[in-house]
């Protein structure tokens, strides 16, 4: 009788197993001290589980609150707002770099010409320039602009449109 | 609310589709309660859980196209809510959630034997030191509003291997109740 297993038990706990099984396990624990006590342990859990799971009701305004995101969660998808932070930390830190760099001058030297005499373009429509000038300068200034377009995007759409989103759910 | 059959959801869910938004509505408020404590297992915080049920609906809501008809609604809504409540928890790891918090607090008042609020804490406890996964299942399969079978679908596992990980985790926490109480007499 002491050779039932845990999961026999279980079976009848859960009113799943044979009946000849049952009768074999009520008459099991009646006899033995052993079989009883694993008895009890088990059906102590099953009957602390069996309260614990009822139905959970979310809050009532549930429902409102999933009609009105339906099409306001458009921010960008595949970045978290942890992504985002440190994508704008990486900007900063480029134009933080970039900006001293500029202001001493290291990108002053750094200017020169392409020049295009060699194109064998030959008709009378297209008149290109000699050269075209090319400064280092202008193209970290460039750069320095579009991190900051970029950056400010970042900051709207990744972390102040989340944060003022979850606010407005919130009052709803 | 009225019951609504499987043709009649499937119509309705063809009406979103085209358009009728509003109808959205008539499945959330159906679905709600379950979804809502699927997440509130998984993240274990109802603040959290009511954000990640939310997702879930508009998650699905927005891949409404894609849905099959091949399971019930229901079974692959809340797959969408399981997997999404998985996701935000595993974001979200580092954040704590003691049990007072969880178990204990909602429960704790309608007890007044202290020694079986002990035996209760004592479970719950051990219930904390189950994996992830046999805790969820378990959970799943005490809420009893699904059959084995649709609750091993929401989970993504095989029929018996969702059976065993139920069976294993109960007797774990029943050895473990029994270590703690040494044997002694168990009147929960």
């Amino acid at each position: 009788m002491e050779n039932l297993t845990d999961d026999q038990l279980l079976d009848f706990l859960d009113g799943t197993g044979h009946e000849t099984e049952k009768e074999e396990i009520k008459n099991a624990v009646i006899a033995s001290d052993v079989v009883k006590r694993r008895m009890q342990a088990l059906e102590a859990v099953h009957r602390y589980l069996k309260r614990q799971h009822g139905l959970e009701s979310p809050s009532k305004n549930f429902t409102e609150k999933v009609m009105a995101g339906l099409h306001s969660k458009t921010s960008f998808a595949f970045l978290s707002p942890k992504n985002g932070l440190l994508l704008l930390l990486g900007l900063m830190v480029a134009s933080g770099i970039a900006i001293p760099l500029m202001s001493s001058g290291a990108f002053d030297q750094w200017h020169t010409f392409f020049t295009l005499g060699q194109v064998p373009i030959k008709n009378n429509w297209v008149k290109l320039p000699a050269s075209i000038p090319f400064d280092l300068k202008v193209v970290v200034k460039l750069f320095l602009i579009l991190n900051i377009i970029v950056g400010f995007v970042l900051l709207d759409r990744t972390i102040l449109r989340p944060i003022f989103q979850k606010r407005a759910e919130r009052f709803i | 609310m009225a019951v609504i059959t499987t043709p009649e959801e499937y119509l309705l869910i063809d009406r979103i589709i085209a358009g009728e938004e509003a109808l959205y509505a008539t499945l959330v408020d159906k679905y709600k309660s379950y979804a809502f404590t699927i997440a509130l297992k998984v993240v274990e915080n109802r603040p959290e859980a009511e954000e990640v049920a939310q997702d879930g609906f508009i998650k699905a809501f927005h891949n409404l196209k894609k849905f099959n008809r091949e399971a019930k609604f229901s079974t692959w809504l809340y797959r969408i809510v399981f997997n999404t409540a998985i996701s935000y928890k595993r974001k979200n790891q580092l954040q704590f959630h003691s049990l007072e918090n969880s178990i204990v607090a909602h429960h704790g008042d309608a007890e007044q034997n202290l020694e079986k609020e002990d035996r209760q804490v004592f479970i719950a406890q051990a219930l904390e030191k189950l994996s992830e996964a046999d805790r969820l299942a378990v959970h799943l399969y005490y809420i009893k509003e699904y059959s084995l079978e649709e609750t091993a679908e929401i989970l993504n596992q095989n029929i018996n291997t969702l059976k065993v990980r139920v069976h294993r985790a109960r007797q774990r926490l029943a050895d473990e109740l029994r270590k703690i109480l040494h044997e002694e007499a168990l009147t929960l």
